[in-house]
């Protein structure tokens, strides 16, 4: 019944429980895939179908994917290659000239509690900054948001850029003012027009 | 008419010395090296980009900032105060859609910026006719505030709003001014025609383009709002309190940068802050905590003596519908109570900013007149306690065809410009009409007579010169 606690203490936002519980079960020989799967991650999806249901809201999804990482970092040294690897990496950025990052932040940190590993640039990125770091960090995806309507056509330069350069990476674009229409007109891989879509665009993407 | 007070005064006291705590220990951020110079020289600690304030130079400078002043209008019987007892209202600012029931929601235009300006003109509530009412996606950018600043100066005898996306937006539209008024610069800042809005980027910092803009318009001696827009949970902490401390520290930071720049140069102490919809994590702008901040907001700026900006016609809904209305009419009937004086995005707002709607303006303006009517204050003296007439008309008696009421309802009593109060038949008769289908019809009646102010054929010429000569034919 161990691992059904960690999933409580996960459901419960208590990052301290998780830790102790995920050491307790690890130290009592229990199958760390188990405790991954069912205890850490299983929590997850399920706060992440009372997020959806409206149950839940954004700091508490945030704090258990926060006491949900406290687990996997306890997890992550006895892990074998194949359920070490990260479910992809994402490199996000606000577009240059803009400023706005709430929307961006809560993208990202979304990303995280979802399993990605994340690199932010922050705000005001340059193009050839999101390229190169894409290209150093090997990224999946390159996540890009803009808040004006002045800005978004940097979008259209970097998702060039990053198709100028040959990158793997796929492009996905959102904030308040963007639009499917957009994401079609500058080639842009996706759009979402919230966090929670941005996530599961991004899994579809990898799929 | 006494204001509503949110805090009492010994809270008030705490607020803002909470906040010149957190200006001389923690700072805010000046990402801009001529700021910094500024600030420095004035006695602040400057590390990096942080600058600390002592309390004592932020309440000297704050105290410079005048209580009251007045924006001149082409049209001198338009001109505002801004200040003392007077509320203005102010339509949307820098929705980048616009909607209305015909053609739905879309990019919005210069078409639709020009309409608006219209609109706002034709307004007997609006007392400025704006600033950005609606992006004028169509054009390019570098062409766009000098386009929007000429429609305002042509399609209007009102004050406006001046362009704030940096210092060239800035000095462009005090250059067109200049023109408009056919005036020096100097001669400009006695008149104050224009009046703009300049933000903090919250939490605790300025950002280059806009301390450019701040600087250029100071140094003009233009007013300006110093803005926060604060998020209760996002940017700043999630109690109310809390995120007001944010709020006025940003400001008063702004505010003391003003004043250095040119001793009593007018401000408008702003506060737009409100709180995230914790379900979705977006901005909620349409919030009971955003109509806290409002009240707070003026009663803070009444302490400093400065006069405030807060509240709106502020929605979260899609539609010009019931959320709309109740959420527009609990912020502006709060900004009116707290005793705002400058109320931005009294009219057309939707989606938390996006979206400026032709129909939610009208049944903003419809709004706005209440609240006015409400403003205006009553006073309990021996004439309006009418104890006289009440004498002679006597028990049992009625009102309708007294004299008095003859001479005084029409000023005593509201008139509805879109507001449904007929009987049930009779609108029935009308062609039963929802609110949203009566905005619609308003707002075209609206633009269809719509008269332009003369505007003397060589100023029109000089500012289409101005334009053509930077941008291009
Ligand atoms: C808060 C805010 C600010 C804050 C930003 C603080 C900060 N630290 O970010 C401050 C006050 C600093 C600010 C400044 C400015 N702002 Co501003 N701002 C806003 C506001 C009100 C809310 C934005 C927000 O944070 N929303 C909450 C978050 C959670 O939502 P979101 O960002 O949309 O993100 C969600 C989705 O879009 C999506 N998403 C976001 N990014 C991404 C990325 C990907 C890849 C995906 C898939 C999805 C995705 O997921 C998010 C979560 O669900 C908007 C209006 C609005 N309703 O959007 C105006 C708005 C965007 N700002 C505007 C303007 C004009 C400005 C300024 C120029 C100045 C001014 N006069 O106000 C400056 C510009 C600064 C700059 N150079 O960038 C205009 C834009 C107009 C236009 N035509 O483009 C708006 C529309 C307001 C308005 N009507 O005037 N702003």
């Amino acid at each position: 019944m161990a691992i059904q606690d960690i999933f409580n203490a996960v459901m419960a936002f208590d990052e301290d429980k998780v830790k102790q519980l995920t050491q307790t079960e690890v130290a009592a020989g229990t199958e760390i895939g188990a405790i991954l799967n069912q205890g850490l991650i299983g929590a997850m999806d399920t706060v992440g179908e009372r997020f959806s249901a409206g149950e839940l809201f954004v700091p508490e999804m945030l704090m258990a994917a926060q006491a949900m990482k406290a687990g996997l970092e306890i997890l992550k040294p006895l892990l074998s290659a194949g359920q070490a690897q990260s479910r992809g990496r994402v490199v996000i950025g606000t577009v240059k000239g803009d400023l706005h990052d709430i929307g961006k932040n809560l993208v990202a940190m979304m990303m995280e509690g979802a399993g990605f590993d994340v690199v932010d640039l922050g705000v005001d990125v340059a193009s050839e900054k999101f390229v190169q770091t894409a290209a150093e960090k090997k990224a999946d995806v390159i996540a890009l948001s803009a808040l004006l309507t002045t800005t978004m056509p940097a979008m259209q330069t970097t998702v060039t850029a990053v198709k100028e350069a040959g990158l793997a990476s796929r492009t996905i674009i959102g904030g308040a003012p963007v639009t499917q229409g957009f994401a079609d007109q500058i080639g842009a891989d996706g759009y979402s027009p919230d966090a929670p879509g941005a996530v599961k665009l991004v899994k579809k993407l990898m799929a | 008419m006494r204001y509503f007070e949110y805090f009492s005064e010994q809270e008030v006291r705490r607020i803002h010395e909470t906040c010149l705590r957190l200006l001389e220990t923690v700072g805010v951020d000046f990402s801009f090296e001529p700021a910094l110079e500024v600030l420095k020289k004035a006695g602040c600690k400057v590390e990096g980009q942080r600058v600390f304030f002592p309390p004592r130079l932020v309440e000297a400078q704050v105290a410079k900032a005048p209580a009251q002043y007045t924006l001149q209008a082409r049209n001198p019987d338009k001109s505002v105060v801004i200040g003392g007892e007077h509320i203005a209202f102010i339509p949307c600012y820098g929705p980048p859609f616009v909607t209305d029931l015909d053609r739905g929601r879309r990019a919005s235009t210069l078409e639709d910026y020009i309409n608006f300006v219209k609109l706002g003109h034709a307004s007997r509530s609006m007392d400025i006719t704006g600033g950005m009412m609606a992006e004028p996606n169509d054009i390019p950018h570098e062409r766009r505030n000098a386009e929007m600043m000429y429609a305002s100066m042509r399609y209007s005898d009102k004050p406006f709003m001046g362009g704030a996306i940096g210092a060239e937006a800035a000095r462009e539209t005090v250059e067109m001014a200049a023109i408009l008024f056919g005036c020096s610069e100097a001669e400009l800042a006695e008149k104050r025609p224009i009046i703009s809005i300049l933000c903090a980027r919250t939490p605790l910092a300025y950002d280059d383009r806009m301390l450019g803009a701040i600087m250029e318009y100071a140094k003009s001696g233009m007013p300006q709002l110093i803005s926060s827009l604060s998020i209760a949970g996002a940017t700043a902490p999630v109690t109310m309190e809390g995120t007001l401390v944010v709020q006025n520290t940003e400001v008063l930071a702004g505010i003391v940068l003003t004043q250095l720049i040119r001793e009593g140069t007018p401000v408008v102490f702003a506060g737009s802050s409100s709180c995230s919809a914790m379900r979705y994590g977006t901005l909620s702008i349409g919030a009971p905590e955003m109509a806290v901040n409002t009240a707070a907001t003026a009663q803070m700026a009444r302490f400093y003596g400065i006069p405030s900006r807060g509240g709106g016609a502020l929605s979260d809904a899609k539609l010009p519908d019931a959320q709309a209305g109740f959420e527009a009419m609990m912020s502006q009937l709060m900004a009116t109570l707290s005793g705002v004086h400058f109320v931005l995005h009294s009219a057309g707002i939707l989606e938390g900013y996006m979206v400026s709607s032709y129909e939610k303006f009208v049944l903003d303006d419809e709004i706005c007149g209440m609240c006015k009517r409400i403003k205006r204050g009553e006073r309990a003296d021996e004439d309006r306690l009418a104890f006289e007439l009440i004498r002679q008309v006597g028990p049992g008696g009625e009102y309708l065809t007294q004299k008095h009421t003859f001479q005084n309802f029409r000023k005593e009593i509201y008139a509805n410009i879109v507001e449904e109060k007929d009987t049930y038949a009779n609108w029935q008769q009308k062609g039963a009409m929802s609110i949203d289908r009566r905005a619609n019809r308003k707002w075209k009646e609206i633009l269809k007579d719509y008269q332009e102010p003369q505007l003397p054929a060589e100023t029109d010429k000089a500012l289409r010169r101005y334009i053509e000569r930077k941008y291009g034919a």
